[in-house]
């Protein structure tokens, strides 16, 4: 141990006696000559998790998330293509099945009847009592083609379990679109 | 940010930070006067990002805001990040069910080891992808709430500062409350930690309605960007909503 390690001003001779690493035993505290530690300062040993634990903060994340904030910083994001998103023709059935990627074996799943019914809204018009779902559809589509794209549409409505089309099919349509429509904000949370 | 409050924790050892349980907020009022003291100034930074909605027709407005949502609810707060990280975390944090169901390793989930491989890939099977706006704004009355001082007079005026890192389970704490003084305070926007990006350089700035008028330039610096695996790694979620796909 040598007077570098303090800072300026701090050291004193007969000091070196104090300082020992953790292997060493059998060697003076400090109270026997006298002395008291007062501040000691570490260099570079601290965990910031430790510190944030001590004092009521969240803990950072440690480990991967840590590592992938590193990497983030030069790739914060990927640019991708933007295709134009399908124009809407005003025909409600025509507009869930293209512009939100449905099948319409998927759209008739969501009224429980036959594929060959839903296809039929095409030119027979959407029944008035199927229109409200139909038209929440569309909207949530056409809020998020521009980002999506029609499969994205799609993939949006049918991936996870459960399904926002089986949430929608169970009564929560509602949800579901407040959940499209949170896309035209994007709010601190 | 963390740092900052460790000094301020330093110099108040008798003031404890308290973790916000579900639904607590301090249900106290704030004290007005004292927070009239906090140093209210011109940015030191103008520019500012922004991930935004991509409409079926026409162009993105950067400057659509849907009334009273968010940590900071008022009629129109505008949120913003003082860096591009801080943006889409922002973003990813908002929706990290879409993030959920946008694996990239197909069920595997990522290791220290797989990471580099799957970094610089893009977030967006379930996630719409975004334009990123510059925003840069002048404004005169910026009340920055990261500063020691400033916290310290939070703090003083009944302001949990735990309510910055509150999740909206939560109600976010004391933030909506600060939000409904705006007005009485002329706050123009304000500095913030961020949430989702508890880092050093990690600062929200929600402009409010008073420094609308403080916007000088808008650009769409992407067309259409999808925030990167490696970012949404490093994102902060509410508890509970991590996706397990990103590892831990």
């Amino acid at each position: 141990m040598t007077p570098a390690l303090f800072e300026a001003g701090t050291w004193r001779e007969g000091l070196e006696e104090l300082l020992w690493s953790c292997e060493e035993q059998d060697r003076p505290t400090g109270w026997e000559l006298g002395y008291r530690v007062v501040a000691l300062t570490f260099y570079g040993g601290g965990s910031a998790a430790a510190d944030a634990e001590a004092a009521g903060e969240p803990a950072p994340h440690g480990g991967l998330a840590e590592e992938a904030a590193a990497l983030a910083l030069d790739t914060p994001h990927v640019v991708t293509p933007h295709a134009s998103p399908p124009r809407l023709s005003n025909n409600l059935a025509e507009d869930v099945h293209v512009v939100a990627g449905l099948t319409w074996a998927q759209i008739a799943q969501v009224f429980k009847i036959s594929e060959r019914a839903a296809a039929g809204w095409r030119t027979q018009g959407v029944p008035p009592h199927r229109q409200e779902t139909m038209e929440a559809l569309r909207a949530i589509a056409v809020t998020l083609v521009g980002g999506l794209g029609s499969a994205g549409v799609a993939r949006w409505l049918t991936t996870g379990r459960p399904s926002r089309l089986d949430r929608i099919i169970h009564g929560e349509l509602a949800s579901v679109v407040d959940e499209a429509k949170s896309y035209e904000d994007t709010p601190a949370t | 940010m963390g740092s900052s409050r460790l000094s301020w924790m330093k110099q108040n050892p008798t003031k404890t930070l308290l973790p916000l349980r579900e639904g607590q907020s301090s249900q106290l009022a704030l004290d007005l006067d004292t927070l009239r003291e906090i140093p209210v100034g011109e940015a030191m930074q103008s520019v500012f990002y922004r991930a935004v909605h991509i409409p079926v027709r026409g162009e993105p407005n950067p400057l659509y805001s849907i009334p009273s949502s968010g940590r900071w609810p008022t009629a129109w707060t505008l949120y913003t990040g003082t860096s591009e990280p801080v943006a889409w975390a922002e973003y990813c944090r908002n929706h990290a069910r879409d993030i959920g169901l946008s694996d990239v390793t197909g069920g595997v989930g990522l290791t220290r080891a797989t990471l580099p491989s799957y970094a610089h890939l893009e977030v967006d099977k379930a996630l719409p992808r975004r334009s990123l706006y510059e925003l840069r704004f002048e404004f005169r009355a910026m009340a920055d709430l990261t500063t020691p001082w400033a916290e310290e007079l939070l703090a003083r005026a009944g302001f949990n500062l735990q309510s910055f890192y509150a999740d909206r389970a939560s109600g976010y704490g004391d933030c909506p409350a600060l939000a409904a003084l705006v007005p009485d305070l002329g706050w123009e926007a304000i500095q913030v930690p961020s949430a989702a990006w508890q880092r050093p350089d990690g600062f929200c700035l929600p402009v409010f309605e008073e420094g609308r008028g403080r916007l000088v330039d808008a650009t769409r610096s992407l067309e259409a960007a999808s925030p990167s695996v490696a970012l949404a790694v490093a994102t902060t979620y509410p508890e509970g909503e991590r996706p397990g796909w990103l590892g831990s």
